[in-house]
């Protein structure tokens, strides 16, 4: 027992001198939203590497040591809940259409508009983005070129129902990122406009 | 003569508005604060509220009852516990090619990490610094908790 003693005072005595007792670095991976699977990959400056790939693993690293350890969905809970709570909400995406060869969005699309609207009144600093593109028929140039028209059309839209134009950036993203994938494919579905409420 | 007087001031404005615009480029946007949050830019410590911008190397600094949530370009989402302090370190996000970088770092508090866009792409483009370590990301959402007493 008093070996003990001496032995914990000698610890303590030891952990003031040096900084290898010093509070660890806690990293926490959480689950993701939408459930699929994810990683960080942490490198303590000192050397070496450790990998979370599992939601709710740890690592606890200080200058000299570190390791891998587990935690739960409630006790992250209850240690991070003012993250939580300020946390800014994830961006919603509304996506609309235009009528086969004209600037007349499709009904549905119109109906989205007003959705929109409702969504930027809930959140605080509201920002739109607004997301042009095309199908894979064409070169860059010319797909650029028309993505940023239709999102340009869906910006006075935007601003026509009262959304401040300093929210709104306008992007033409071109045939970069097609919903239904292939080369040099004429589809109504990817001739859309995206827009993000963040 | 006055022709070119009248070039040269033009260019000059340009040249001003282009790298005005470069400089000032912003980088996120205050989306949540509680309490006491400041930002410190070029050495001056402003209060940060709602709806602020956000600039490459600002020091974001929680005082003990605050907290604030915050928003890159990309759609990365922040929040910053009471006691920390965050910083922007470089970032660049191109919205046609969704290219760029992301590197933040906490120096002391705690910070929830949602990666965005620029992540999606290009992990590599990613980090998260503390005064230990670094860490990279694969499409994550994690917490880092840090202090300065090292």
């Amino acid at each position: 027992m008093k070996n003990n003693l001496s032995r914990l005072t000698s610890l303590v005595a030891v952990c003031v001198l040096a900084t290898a007792c010093a509070t660890p670095d806690r990293i926490t991976l959480l689950p993701q939203a939408d459930g699929s699977p994810s990683a960080v990959v942490v490198h303590p400056k000192a050397g070496g590497e450790l990998v979370l790939s599992a939601p709710y693993q740890t690592a606890l690293v200080t200058s000299s040591r570190a390791e891998t350890g587990s935690t739960t969905a409630a006790e992250v809970e209850t240690r991070y809940k003012q993250l939580a709570d300020a946390l800014p909400v994830r961006a919603q995406s509304f996506l609309v259409y235009f009528e086969s060869g004209s600037n007349q969005l499709t009904k549905e699309s119109e109906t989205q508009l007003t959705e929109i609207l409702i969504a930027v009144k809930s959140v605080p600093a509201p920002e739109l983005m607004v997301i042009g593109h095309t199908d894979t028929v064409g070169t860059d140039v010319v797909n650029d070129d028309i993505s940023l028209k239709r999102a340009t059309l869906i910006q006075q839209k935007l601003v026509d129902k009262g959304i401040d134009p300093k929210s709104i950036e306008v992007v033409g993203r071109g045939k970069r990122a097609p919903l239904i994938p292939g080369d040099n494919l004429d589809e109504p579905r990817n001739r859309r406009v995206e827009i993000r409420v963040k | 003569m006055g022709h070119s007087k009248f070039g040269n001031v033009m260019f000059a404005a340009g040249m001003l508005l282009i790298c005005g615009q470069a400089w000032a480029a912003d980088a996120g946007i205050a989306k949540k604060i509680l309490g006491d949050v400041r930002v410190v830019r070029a050495g001056t410590s402003t209060p940060l509220k709602v709806g602020d911008p956000l600039q490459e190397l600002d020091r974001i600094i929680v005082a003990a009852t605050g907290s604030a949530g915050l928003t890159l370009k990309d759609e990365t989402l922040i929040s910053l516990g009471p006691n920390s302090t965050f910083v922007i370190d470089s970032f660049a996000f191109d919205a046609k090619t969704n290219q760029g970088r992301a590197d933040v770092s906490i120096v002391r508090g705690a910070m929830r990490y949602v990666t965005g866009l620029i992540a999606k792409l290009n992990p590599a483009a990613v980090s998260v610094s503390t005064t230990t370590v670094v860490m990279g990301v694969r499409g994550t959402e994690f917490i880092v908790e840090t202090t300065d007493e090292k």
